[in-house]
């Protein structure tokens, strides 16, 4: 049976892990190389690389971060931040990634989704979707969040499937950093509407939010950043915890 | 010395990073001339079925492939590449795989996510159970090549075995240590 994933979260600003990471046995803390390897052997699912700053004088850094972590880390990587084009994507996936998110440049020109599937197929194209709570439902933002659309979250999701998206990235801005658990609610309406797989973020505090969210919705992939980086909770501690209520992981 | 062939697949490099880390001699082939008096040969491939058969005839690859698969060269193809040893797929009608396993690659059914995206388990024909990294919408049924199972909304064939050829539907180079020893197997053991 295909298991749920734990898919663990690296923000990178200039080649370094940025968002408080606190390994204290590491000497290189803020490596990203080292974290990927790390939780890969830890029994991270999958590993996503965000880069945070996303400018064009980074992209030299970040391929280069990518193909560094490929030599070493043999589960899935996925890359964001800053892929605007085809050739973006390129590079990257040449580097090594297996999947790459498109978020703004998706908005700002939709045809880049569409673009993406075409030359690498579904399976390789994320579309990342960081949604806010609004009066009706909720709302797409841009630029990391600073920037609110004229999307609603949900048919976002929905056009973006229908576009070649092969999976759907979908950070609550509510819940993230919160640790409270993950927006179920959000999940389950963009589930609803898609039927690629659904990897939810944001929110997530302990073992017990995995589970919640892989009992109370359809969503593939629960992804957290901060706990594991903090040491808050281990992956393996969350994939017993998922284990112990019948849901089925790859044992970490 | 293993050929790996390099017609643009997507993941040729994490193939090549994975060959590098269990210390396996290789060389990318990119036309014929490369692949003739090979030892072994890995067939790598992610995307389009159609478009990764165009790209082995724009190279004239299909039919030094089916040439070497004649004279007994190991052959693994793996996850497309996998797929492109069938005779057709359902991506792609009407274009011609390279026809060395009887059969038509299906589609996943509807009622599942698709695609097939993630961790899930490979029965071997010894019993033998194997967690593996999976990415497909496509996928070969069940028959005599068989030599691994998955089930995702049914049972597939994500291992397949036949004379001197072999197929991964996952991605054994990015199934982790697992993954990394049964490519070192299969050097190791094919041939």
């Amino acid at each position: 049976m295909l298991a749920k994933r734990v898919v663990v979260c690296l923000d990178v600003a200039d080649g370094r892990v940025v968002k408080g990471t606190n390994f204290v046995n590491l000497r290189d803390s803020g490596d990203p190389v080292e974290l990927a390897k790390r939780y890969g052997d830890e029994g991270a699912d999958e590993i996503v690389f965000l880069d945070i700053t996303a400018s064009h004088e980074n992209r030299r850094t970040t391929i280069e971060m990518v193909a560094k972590a490929a030599r070493q880390v043999f589960v899935p990587l996925t890359v964001g931040g800053g892929v605007r084009s085809v050739q973006d994507a390129g590079l990257l996936l040449r580097a090594g990634a297996d999947k790459v998110c498109a978020n703004s440049a998706a908005i700002r020109r939709s045809e880049l989704i569409s673009e993406l599937a075409a030359e690498f197929g579904s399976q390789a194209t994320v579309l990342a979707i960081d949604a806010k709570k609004s009066e009706h439902g909720w709302t797409v933002f841009l630029n990391g969040g600073r920037v609110p659309t004229e999307w609603g979250a949900v048919s976002w999701a929905a056009f973006g499937q229908a576009a070649g998206a092969g999976e759907i990235l979908l950070t609550s801005m509510d819940t993230d950093g919160v640790r409270d658990g993950f927006d179920l609610d959000l999940v389950n309406a963009v589930c609803a509407v898609t039927t690629v797989p659904v990897i939810a973020s944001g929110g997530a505090g302990s073992a017990q939010h995995f589970v919640d969210l892989f009992h109370g919705t359809e969503a593939s992939a629960g992804l957290a950043a901060s706990i594991f980086h903090e040491r808050a909770v281990s992956i393996s501690a969350v994939k017993r915890g998922l284990q112990d209520q019948n849901i089925v992981v790859r044992p970490a | 010395m293993i050929s790996v062939v390099d017609y643009g697949a997507g993941n040729l490099f994490s193939v090549a990073n994975a060959l590098q880390a269990i210390g396996a001699e290789f060389r990318f082939a990119s036309e014929p001339a490369a692949l003739r008096g090979a030892d072994k040969i890995l067939l790598p491939g992610v995307g389009h079925f159609g478009q990764m058969m165009g790209a082995l005839d724009e190279r004239e690859l299909r039919e030094a492939l089916l040439g070497e698969a004649k004279e007994g060269t190991p052959i693994l193809g793996i996850c497309l590449g996998m797929q492109a040893l069938y005779e057709w797929s359902e991506e792609a009608p009407g274009v011609a795989g390279l026809g060395l396993i009887a059969g038509t690659v299906r589609a996943l059914p509807s009622d599942c996510r698709v695609p097939h995206m993630g961790w899930n388990t490979v029965r071997f024909a010894d019993g033998e159970d194997v967690w593996c990294y999976f990415a497909n919408s496509f996928a070969a049924p069940v028959s005599g090549a068989t030599w691994g199972t998955t089930e995702y909304g049914g049972a597939f064939s994500s291992a397949v075995r036949k004379d001197n050829l072999s197929g991964f539907q996952f991605h054994p180079e990015k199934s982790g240590a697992k993954g990394l020893e049964l490519i070192a197997r299969w050097c190791r053991d094919a041939g």
